[in-house]
C-alpha cells in the first residue's frame, strides 16, 4: 500500500524516517527485561525481525513455565500480542512462534509453540517457502519447480543445490532443514592452556625437570578440566641455556586430563632426549584438545566411579606395560585351545577383522553350573621329553621337573593354521608343520596338562594345563 | 561351648546384624560360602594358597562372576600371561570386567595399585604374582580398605616338584602375603579320578574335587567343592560354541570310532 493510499484511509496517519538508533534502543531495553527470563538473550536486529529476540532456554527447567514467564514480561512491557515459540533451532522457534500453517498467521491466544527436542526438521516441513526468506533466484527457481513448502526444499540433495545456488542457496536449504547458528551467543574463549616454568637457574639433570613437569602437568590438566577438555596432544617445549628451544610432542594412546597418565607420557619423552645444553625454561601445553567425556553418575549404584578416571588409570597401564595390557576376554570359534579365544584390546576393536581371525561370538551368562575349571596357556607352546611305555605316556619333563603321569586322555588329532607361523619355547623357534595330537595327562601332583605330540616330527609339547 | 565352637558359630550369628551391602564378597559356591558366611572381607588382603592345577583359577573366576552379578566391577591381574581367555568370557558380558595383563610379574603390584586408586573395583584379584614386599602389601592394603573393596592375591604358582620345599619356608599358617587377613589353601584331591586305562583314552569320570582350608583369619574349617566339568575324550570347547567337527557316519561304525581309529597313537614310533 502506498502511503498515499493509506493516509487517505486514516487522516491522522504520521510518516516518520527509519530511526535505527532508536530501534537499537528500545531493543535493548526489551532484552534487559527479558534477561530475567534468561542469561542469555539477543536481539534479532535483521530488518524485517525487528521484533524478535532470541532467548536461550538451555537448561531452565520447563519450557511452558519460561514461555509463560516470557510472556508476563513481554506484556508487562506493553506488547501484549507477543508470543514466543521454544524449539532446538532458531528457524523452528520462529515458526513456532509464528503458528502452524492454516492455523492463520496471527494467533488468537498467547500459548507458547513448543516444538519436541529433534524434531525440527518435521515441524518445519508444512510452513510455506517464505519462512526461509529465500533470495530472489531461489524463489523463482523453486516457484516454477512447484517447490512450495520448506519440507520440499530440504529434501532436495544439498550439494546440488549448492552447484546450482551457491552459498546462499545452502545456507537457505540448511534453514530449510533445521540448521540455524543464529541465537543468543557468548564470547567464548577457545585457547588452549599453555604452562610455563621458568627454573631460575640453569638445570643439566632430569630429576628436577620432572619435577616441575609434574607441577606443570597438574596445573594444565585442571585447566583442561575446567574447559572440559581432555588432551589428545601436548606439546613439551624446553627452554635451553643458548637461548634455542627444543619441542616434543607427546599423544596419550587415549585424550585425557590425567596428570598422572600425562606425566608417564612425558616421562617417557624425556628418556633418549638429548639436550646439548642445559634447560631453563619449561613449557608444556595442550596443542590438540577434545571435549572430555562425562558420564552422569548413579546416586544408587553400589560403586561408581568417574569412567575419565577409570580410563585415564587404564592409559597409565597401557603406557607402561604395553597396549595389550589391558584386555577383555572374548571367545572364538576356533578349533585349537589356543584360538579358542581372544583378548579384545584397544587395538583389536579398531581392527578390520582378517581372514587369520576367526569370528568373535557374544556371549551371554552361562547356565548355572559348578566352577569350571579354566585353562591357562602357557605364552607359547614348551617342547618337553615325555617318557613313552607300551600302556602310553608314563612322564614328562617340563619345568626341570619329571612330571608322572597317572591318567591320560587323547588322542585328538587337529590340524594345526598351517598359513601362519607359530612360534615354541623361549627361543621363539618355529612349531614344526603337520596335524598335532593333542593329549590331557593328569599327573601325580594333581594338575591336569594340555600336551600335544606333532604328526611329522613326532616332537612334544606343553601347550599349558587345566586350573 | 568350647573355643573353637564359637568360632564356628559367631560368623552365622553376626551375620544378621550385618547389612548385606557391608558384607564381604561371596564365592557363589554353596559350600565356599557356607565355609565363609560373611564372605571375603573388604578393605583387607585374602591370599589364596592354591598350587598349579589345583582349581585355584577356576575358583577365582567363581568368585569374579559373583562379584559381577552383585553389580560390582573386577580387576583380574594376570601376571603371568597364562589365562586363557576362552576361561573368562562369559565374566566379559556380566559387568565391568578387565583383565590385566602386564609385562613382567614384578608390575602386577603397581597395576594392582592403579586399579585399586580409581575405586571402580569392588575386587582386584592378582594372580601368578611373586610374593610382595611388606611395605607394597600394607600399601595395598590400605588402599583397599581407603576403596572398600576385596584385594585377592595367589601368588606364583610353584612347580610340583617344589612344592615341598615352599611349603618348609612358608609361615607356619602357610601365608607368605605380607598383612593377609584371611588365608585361603586351595588342594585338589585325586580320589575322584579313575586311572587310564591302558592304551585307550581315559575319560575323567568326575568332577574333580577341590579341599578349600581356611588357614589363617578364621576358625580352622575346610569344605569340599567340586571344580571341573568331567572331561571328554575330545578338548572340551566352550559351552557356547557349536562342536563342529561331527564325524561322518556309515558303515555301522560311527564318525567317532573312524577318527578315534584314525588317530590311534604310534607310542613305538615316538623318539
Amino acid at each position: 500500500m502506498a502511503f498515499a493510499e493509506a493516509q487517505a484511509l486514516a487522516a491522522d496517519l504520521v510518516s516518520l524516517p527509519w530511526d535505527t538508533e532508536r530501534v537499537a534502543r528500545a531493543a535493548l531495553e526489551v532484552a534487559t527485561v527479558l534477561l530475567a527470563a534468561s542469561p542469555r538473550v539477543a536481539w534479532a536486529g535483521e530488518r524485517g525481525n525487528e521484533g524478535v529476540w532470541w532467548v536461550d532456554a538451555a537448561g531452565l527447567g520447563s519450557e511452558p513455565t519460561l514461555a509463560a514467564r516470557l510472556g508476563r514480561l513481554a506484556r508487562g512491557l506493553g506488547f501484549g500480542r507477543a508470543r514466543a515459540g521454544i524449539a532446538d533451532s532458531a528457524i523452528a522457534a520462529y515458526a513456532a512462534a509464528c503458528g502452524r500453517p492454516g492455523a492463520g498467521r496471527k494467533h488468537t491466544t498467547a500459548a507458547p509453540g513448543i516444538v519436541p527436542p529433534g524434531d525440527d526438521n518435521a515441524f518445519l516441513a508444512p510452513f510455506p517457502l517464505a519462512l526461509i526468506a529465500p533470495h530472489e533466484d531461489l524463489a523463482e527457481t523453486c516457484h516454477a519447480l512447484g517447490l512450495r513448502t520448506v519440507g520440499q526444499f530440504a529434501a532436495l540433495d544439498a550439494d546440488e543445490v549448492e552447484a546450482r545456488f551457491g552459498p546462499e542457496g545452502l545456507a537457505a536449504h540448511r534453514l530449510a532443514r533445521g540448521f540455524d547458528t543464529r541465537g543468543p551467543t557468548t564470547p567464548r574463549d577457545d585457547a588452549l592452556p599453555v604452562i610455563a616454568c621458568d627454573l631460575g637457574s640453569p638445570v643439566a639433570t632430569a630429576e628436577p625437570l620432572l619435577f616441575v613437569l609434574k607441577g606443570a602437568l597438574a596445573s594444565l590438566g585442571s585447566a583442561l578440566r575446567a574447559k572440559g577438555l581432555a588432551a589428545r596432544e601436548i606439546a613439551l617445549t624446553l627452554t635451553l641455556d643458548d637461548g634455542s628451544t627444543a619441542e616434543k610432542t607427546v599423544r596419550p594412546a587415549r585424550s585425557t586430563s590425567h596428570e598422572g597418565a600425562l606425566f608417564d607420557h612425558c616421562r617417557a619423552a624425556f628418556e633418549g632426549w638429548a639436550l646439548p645444553e642445559p634447560v631453563t625454561a619449561l613449557a608444556v601445553r595442550a596443542t590438540v584438545a577434545v571435549p572430555a567425556s562425562g558420564e552422569q553418575g548413579d546416586l544408587l549404584a553400589p560403586r561408581w566411579a568417574d569412567p575419565a578416571a577409570l580410563e585415564a588409570a587404564f592409559d597409565r597401564i597401557r603406557g607402561s606395560e604395553g597396549a595389550d595390557a589391558v584386555a577383555q576376554p572374548l571367545v572364538r570359534d576356533g578349533h585349537l585351545p589356543r584360538d579358542a579365544g581372544a583378548w579384545r584390546t584397544e587395538e583389536l576393536a579398531a581392527a578390520t577383522p582378517t581372514r587369520d581371525t576367526a569370528p568373535a561370538l557374544t556371549l551371554g551368562a552361562p547356565p548355572n553350573r559348578p566352577a569350571a575349571a579354566a585353562l591357562r596357556l602357557l605364552q607359547a607352546p614348551a617342547p618337553v621329553r615325555v617318557r613313552l611305555s607300551r600302556f602310553g605316556l608314563e612322564a614328562f619333563h617340563h619345568g626341570e621337573t619329571w612330571h608322572d603321569v597317572t591318567a591320560w586322555s587323547g588322542p585328538e588329532r587337529l590340524a594345526p593354521r598351517w598359513w601362519i607361523g607359530e612360534s615354541a619355547g623361549a627361543a621363539g623357534a618355529s612349531l614344526p608343520a603337520g596335524p598335532r595330537d593333542y593329549y590331557s595327562a593328569h599327573t601325580a601332583a594333581g594338575t591336569l596338562w594340555l600336551l600335544f605330540r606333532t604328526g611329522a616330527s613326532r616332537q612334544w609339547f606343553v601347550e599349558g594345563w587345566w586350573d | 561351648m568350647t573355643l573353637p565352637q564359637l568360632h564356628i558359630v559367631l560368623p552365622e550369628r553376626l551375620q544378621r546384624f550385618v547389612p548385606a551391602a557391608r558384607r564381604g564378597l561371596a564365592f557363589g559356591i554353596p559350600a565356599l560360602d557356607a565355609l565363609l558366611p560373611l564372605g571375603l572381607p573388604r578393605g583387607q588382603i585374602t591370599a589364596l594358597d592354591a598350587p598349579l592345577g589345583s582349581g585355584g583359577t577356576a575358583l577365582l573366576l567363581a568368585l569374579a562372576e559373583a562379584t559381577l552379578r552383585a553389580d560390582e566391577g573386577v580387576a583380574f591381574v594376570d601376571a603371568a600371561r597364562t589365562l586363557a581367555p576362552q576361561a573368562a568370557a562369559h565374566l566379559a558380558g556380566l559387568g565391568p570386567f578387565w583383565v590385566i595383563r602386564p609385562r613382567g610379574t614384578e608390575s602386577a603390584w603397581w597395576c594392582a595399585d592403579v586399579l585399586l586408586r580409581t575405586g571402580a573395583f569392588g575386587l582386584v584379584i592378582v594372580d601368578q604374582a611373586p610374593t610382595p614386599a611388606r611395605p607394597v602389601a600394607v600399601r595395598l592394603q590400605r588402599l583397599a580398605r581407603d576403596k572398600d573393596a576385596a584385594l585377592v592375591v595367589r601368588e606364583a604358582g610353584v612347580p610340583p616338584g617344589q612344592r615341598e620345599r615352599k611349603a618348609a619356608a612358608a609361615t607356619p599358617h602357610g601365608a607368605t602375603v605380607p598383612g593377609a587377613a584371611l588365608v585361603l589353601s586351595v588342594h585338589s584331591a585325586q580320589d575322584g579320578f579313575i586311572p587310564a586305562a591302558p592304551g585307550s583314552g581315559a575319560a575323567w569320570p568326575a568332577p574333580r574335587p577341590v579341599r578349600v582350608v581356611i588357614e589363617k583369619g578364621g576358625a580352622p574349617r575346610a569344605a569340599e567343592v567340586s571344580v571341573g566339568d568331567p572331561l571328554p575324550h575330545r578338548l572340551r570347547p566352550h559351552w557356547a560354541v557349536r562342536d563342529r567337527r561331527g564325524g561322518r557316519s556309515g558303515g555301522g561304525v560311527s564318525g567317532r570310532t573312524q577318527r578315534r581309529r584314525a588317530v590311534q597313537p604310534d607310542w613305538s614310533a615316538s623318539p
